[in-house]
């Protein structure tokens, strides 16, 4: 190609690829966002939160986290398939109640992380259902 | 202007255009999914209900501990922490748990609209004493917004 040709075809390539990307990156974002990942984890931690403050001993509560298990299957197992929550370890990478905070994470490599104030000892785990079990005990 | 001008200032208006639709699009959607779910309100009234449970047994009021008797964590109610609740008795005592700085902050925004500040609920209850029938005024605040973290 001569360089007529090129003066008028390089600008409209870049423009173009340009284009795809910055499309491209925005559907990524969009489609990253629409999971709601970043709202689920924030909604589950508090709403254990306030259920931690507003628990008594020999108390167990269910939490239905089937959605946010999904997300979590999804996002880092590229699977449906929920058995891992049935092993401790799988427990741990997505809810984590520690020190007086609840931190849920679907997204493997950041979370939200939300305070309480009760002073019980807490043991957690998921039942084949995909319900967060949390028990409460006395100190 | 020559045309070869023309193509230029075009896709630079272009490139701007696609820029602008761009943060647009990303402004919305951070804007809606990064939004904050408020629960310092139930959070307060969570913590007031709580005292009014354990400190108040048959219409009885239970001195001691509060940390002790209503199960709170000390750490929590450190003077930098997010908590704060204070009992106040008909006779003028009062008790003070948690952030003391809260207490200017609820009398502020009692009156007025301030999103920083703690939300702070004030509840009364009566009790009795040597066959008295005394009041109880408990407030309770919170300022624990939650954060979120990276784990790695």
């Amino acid at each position: 190609m001569d360089k007529k040709g090129d003066e008028i075809f390089a600008p409209a390539i870049m423009f173009w690829v340009l284009t795809l990307i910055v499309i491209g990156s925005l559907s990524y974002f969009v489609w990253n966002s629409s999971s709601g990942a970043i709202v689920y984890e924030q909604a589950y931690a508090k709403e254990i939160g306030l259920l931690l403050d507003n628990a008594q001993p020999n108390m167990t509560i269910l939490i239905d986290m089937k959605e946010g298990l999904e997300i979590y299957g999804e996002k880092n197992l590229d699977s449906k398939d929920l058995s891992f929550i049935l092993d401790s370890e799988g427990v741990e990478k997505i809810v984590s109640i520690e020190n007086n905070r609840v931190t849920v994470s679907l997204l493997g490599f950041r979370g939200y992380s939300f305070q309480f104030f009760t002073d019980y000892k807490i043991e957690e785990s998921f039942d084949e259902k995909g319900y967060l079990v949390v028990r409460i005990y006395d100190e | 202007m020559n045309r070869r001008g023309e193509r230029k200032v075009l896709s630079i208006w272009l490139y701007a255009m696609l820029a602008a639709v761009g943060l647009a699009v990303i402004i919305a959607v951070g804007a809606f999914h990064g939004a904050d779910v408020d629960a310092r309100e139930y959070e307060a009234e969570v913590l007031s209900e709580r005292l009014l449970d354990c400190l108040i047994e048959n219409g009885f009021f239970i001195d001691g501990d509060i940390y002790e008797i209503c199960s709170l964590n000390r750490e929590v109610f450190g003077e930098e922490g997010k908590y704060y609740s204070q009992i106040i008795f008909s006779s003028g005592e009062r008790i003070e748990v948690g952030n003391p700085s809260f207490r200017t902050d609820c009398e502020i925004a009692r009156d007025s609209e301030a999103d920083k500040y703690p939300k702070c609920i004030w509840k009364e209850e009566t009790y009795v004493s040597n066959g008295f029938v005394e009041k109880l005024t408990i407030l309770s605040a919170s300022n624990n917004f939650g954060r979120k973290v990276s784990l790695q």
